[in-house]
């Protein structure tokens, strides 16, 4: 009770210790102190949805089958230009929506009775674009439009073989999706360490 | 799900391609030279690869002449923003130590660096100054088709115990200081150990532990008797596993 008499006495002393030790915890917190960040975390997703070999399995068995048939070797529909001026923190949406167009426009269209496991796959990328469904858009859209046109323009432009290439890419698909909406990485990046 | 073959390197060949139509090369003088140059095309190119190590693998063409051929290599990196400072633009690179080589194998390790991004490679022969067309390799990315090895393994013993220990195999990419980085920091591996009691059936092998410890101890084991320790890496993302380490066996004293 005594001592307690005397912090309670000593109010400067308790303004100062609480500046001086908590002002610093607060501003290394890990914890989301701004705004942006309610966007961040609805642009995640769990790591789970990606550890299951036997969906994975599927979707580079299906890439594998298309590109086998893919001789084109100059064109690329997922690469690292999508991600050319987008921070990192829109790369999941951009993600999102390049799996929502390749679900639509690619899985479920005539592909469907081409190759084995479309279905399948299509409905796992579904799911995940589901339960990211309010992932939005953080800043100006600009960028990710005029990416997403080249990519969607690119594929027009091969043809017949644009849809080919696009299943042949699942499997970079299913990875860069990986990659830009779960929070570990797959260790060793998507680089070499040397 | 099928098991991979063990020991196996892993390799996927592309169905045949007919996309070199030579009846598109009516231009050509004289067609016994068509005929050689078919004859001598390389065929099955594939790229093999063990931890990151990879080769480019081709079979010689039908002709009884094809072994005196010689083979030329190209490869292609098709990732835009690395090409675009690292090679100006997506085009075949020549390479230089598989140009003009007699053998069937080329290294392109360090061509095929990027782990995640895929890479085409491509060959042709020459014989007696004709030239195949290119045969073409499947899509290629290391990240997800090279196969993981086996761990090395020693063994330790007390008079009830034994004590291993796990080495994961090692890429061929170095750190900064020199030393080789383990396949482990590429991938979530499990190590699995398994122990065979030689008194009781040589070829069953027991799954003892899984994890990711480097070391472990077996407890309870019998004196006098002579065991095995066998160990693979398990690759859960994909539930594949590595080939079976070589036995290490030890006789409790």
């Amino acid at each position: 009770m005594a001592s307690l008499q005397t912090l309670s006495r000593s109010f400067p002393g308790w303004v100062f210790f609480c500046c001086c030790c908590c002002l610093p915890l607060l501003l290394t917190s890990p914890l989301p102190l701004k705004g942006t960040s309610a966007a961040h975390h609805a642009c995640r997703l769990r790591k789970i949805n990606f550890q299951q070999p036997y969906i994975r399995n599927r979707t580079y068995t299906l890439a594998k089958m298309a590109s086998a048939s893919d001789k084109d070797t100059d064109n690329r529909l997922i690469g690292q230009q999508l991600f050319v001026n987008i921070r990192e923190n829109n790369r999941c949406y951009l993600m999102k929506r390049v799996v929502e167009f390749v679900v639509k426009d690619v899985l479920l269209t005539e592909a469907k009775n081409q190759y084995p496991y479309v279905e399948e796959v299509a409905q796992f990328l579904a799911s995940l674009t589901s339960e990211l469904s309010s992932c939005q858009l953080s800043g100006k859209k600009e960028h990710i439009e005029k990416n997403l046109e080249q990519m969607k323009n690119k594929m027009e432009q091969l043809g017949e073989n644009g849809k080919t290439k696009a299943i042949g890419e699942l499997d970079l698909l299913f990875d860069y999706m990986e990659n830009a909406c779960t929070d570990a990485p797959k260790k060793g990046g998507s680089k070499k360490k040397n | 799900m099928p098991k991979r073959k063990r020991g196996a390197f892993q390799s996927w060949s592309c169905s045949p391609k007919h996309e070199e139509d030579h009846a598109f090369l009516p231009l050509l003088p004289d067609a016994s030279n068509q005929d050689l140059q078919d004859s001598i095309k390389p065929q099955k190119v594939e790229f093999h690869s063990l931890n990151f190590n990879t080769t480019l693998h081709w079979q010689p063409g039908w002709a009884k002449e094809a072994r005196d051929a010689l083979y030329f290599v190209q490869y292609k990196f098709t990732s835009f923003l690395l090409f675009l400072h690292r090679y100006g633009q997506s085009t075949w690179q020549n390479k230089e130590e598989c140009w003009g080589i007699s053998s069937h194998v080329c290294d392109l390790t360090h061509e095929t660096s990027d782990i995640q991004e895929p890479y085409y490679s491509r060959v042709r022969a020459a014989l007696a100054g004709v030239y195949s067309s290119w045969s073409l390799s499947c899509r290629f990315t290391p990240w997800r088709e090279t196969v993981i090895g086996p761990p090395m393994v020693t063994v330790a013993h007390s008079n009830k115990s034994i004590t291993v220990k796990l080495q994961a195999p090692r890429s061929p990419y170095r750190r900064k200081r020199g030393s080789t980085i383990p396949m482990t920091n590429y991938y979530d591996l499990l190590y699995q150990v398994f122990i065979i009691n030689n008194l009781l059936d040589e070829q069953h092998r027991v799954l003892v532990y899984e994890g990711k410890e480097k070391v472990i101890e077996i407890q309870d084991l019998r004196p006098g008797v002579s065991y095995c320790i066998v160990a693979k890496m398990y690759m859960p993302m994909l539930d594949h596993s590595s080939a079976y380490s070589s036995r290490q066996c030890t006789v409790l004293q």
